[in-house]
């Protein structure tokens, strides 16, 4: 396997085969992000489409040294997807809603690296650490998209406990990850 | 140090989940900008929480993209090569030019970079319909941006926006800065700065750049040159600089 940062570099002049590595590990997992946080498929579409287009863009503005190219990837599409919750001014989607059937993974490619199935299953199990109030934050703001104020709104609580349930909530998670990665 | 530890804690996560608005994001900004200077503990915390929020992306099960979506995408970014130019595109190449050039007299050097450039990437006729539809309309406003000495004579960029409307567009010429660094876009407020993104210019210069925000809400625009991956605050040469 190439290593990331020669994938990127490839992608980044046009080489057909880096950009059917990087769509065959990575568009399953950013559409997968995009049905949960926009919650139907053609935004989902537009949101891996967009992702790889902004990952080209940007593509030398990538550095291993800073993070995987996972992180940087997903961070990337999760941008994106804020942005595209953002734009829904009027929307009033529950996240009950974008919680659609799960389906298996995607049987093409080798998108499904046993480093990256790891890494999820890691931050599964780290999110069912948390308690149902930190859960709910941390769901609102991260999958859909909500500041603080508006987590604060949503689930009646004050702002700074909103902040708090967060702030802990990350913290707990870092923690918990970090000590699977250790086992 | 101005704020306690928790307080900048609280503020580094919401950071790292983008969970907080724009003005919230300016003052977190400059208090953690402040905060890290004095305290390890937080600069690690950073990375790491940032991290951790990239991770959580993979809770989101994996799901299999429509087939079709690979060819589409293949084209947006051409890895099979470049191809003619299309009928569609000299007409919307066309278009840009005389919309541009009767709208904005001082892009003349931009626009006949985006005539040529316009012939194959459909993101960027979106992008450049995009700006016509800003530039044309007939409130808005252009404001060239000033080159800062460090930015030398080849930088050309203006910014463009509509009072009211949350988008701010700049756009013209950059060269390519030295391996490793990028340019970074700054909004100041009272001599507050919020990072507005980093960007690269594409392969021959041309600059496209879209900020979601009301600019009325900052009073200068700043593009200085920062290591790849930008910086939590202006830390290299100005480039360009323009009074909103």
């Amino acid at each position: 396997m190439r290593e990331d940062a020669e994938l990127v570099r490839a992608f980044a002049g046009r080489d057909p085969s880096a950009a059917a590595s990087l769509y065959d590990r990575y568009a399953g997992r950013v559409f997968g992000l995009g049905i949960v946080m926009l919650g139907n498929a053609t935004q989902a579409e537009d949101l891996v489409q967009d992702t790889f287009v902004k990952l080209w863009r940007s593509a030398g503005a990538y550095d291993p040294a800073r993070g995987s190219l996972d992180t940087w990837v997903l961070l990337v599409a999760r941008s994106l997807a804020i942005d595209t919750l953002r734009r829904r001014v009027l929307e009033r989607r529950t996240l009950s809603r974008s919680e659609e059937p799960l389906e298996a993974p995607p049987e093409h490619g080798p998108e499904a690296r046993a480093e990256t199935a790891d890494l999820a299953e890691r931050a599964r199990r780290a999110m069912a650490t948390l308690t149902p109030g930190q859960r709910a934050a941390l769901e609102l703001a991260y999958f859909g998209g909500k500041t603080s104020a508006e987590v604060a709104e949503l689930e009646g609580i004050p702002i700074g406990t909103a902040k708090t349930r967060i702030r802990t909530a990350l913290l707990r998670l870092r923690e918990a990850m970090g000590a699977d990665r250790a086992m | 140090m101005s704020l306690d530890h928790e307080a900048v804690q609280e503020m580094l996560a919401a950071r790292a989940l983008h969970a907080l608005d724009d003005a919230e994001r300016v003052e977190a900004d400059a208090a953690i900008a402040a905060h890290l200077r004095g305290c390890d503990e937080c600069r690690e915390a950073t990375e790491g929480l940032e991290a951790v929020a990239a991770d959580l992306a993979l809770v989101a099960p994996p799901r299999r993209p429509p087939r079709l979506l690979e060819g589409r995408l293949r084209r947006e970014i051409r890895v099979r090569g470049p191809r003619r130019r299309s009928v569609p595109d000299r007409w919307v190449a066309g278009v840009v030019a005389s919309v541009l050039v009767a709208a904005v007299a001082g892009l003349a050097i931009w626009n006949a970079h985006l005539t040529d450039r316009v012939t194959t990437a459909e993101q960027r006729s979106a992008n450049t319909a995009e700006l016509i539809a800003t530039v044309s309309n007939p409130a808005s406003r252009t404001v060239p941006l000033i080159t800062a000495p460090a930015g030398g004579p080849r930088a050309q960029v203006s910014a463009a926006y509509i009072p009211g409307h949350r988008r701010l567009y700049l756009f013209g010429y950059l060269p390519e800065p030295s391996p490793g660094r990028v340019y970074e876009v700054w909004l100041a407020r009272n001599g507050v700065y919020w990072d507005a993104g980093t960007f690269l210019p594409d392969e021959r210069g041309l600059v496209f750049v879209r900020i979601v925000t009301d600019p009325r809400r900052f009073d200068t625009l700043l593009v200085t040159l920062e290591p790849a991956g930008g910086a939590p605050a202006p830390t290299g040469p100005a480039v360009v600089t323009a009074q909103l």
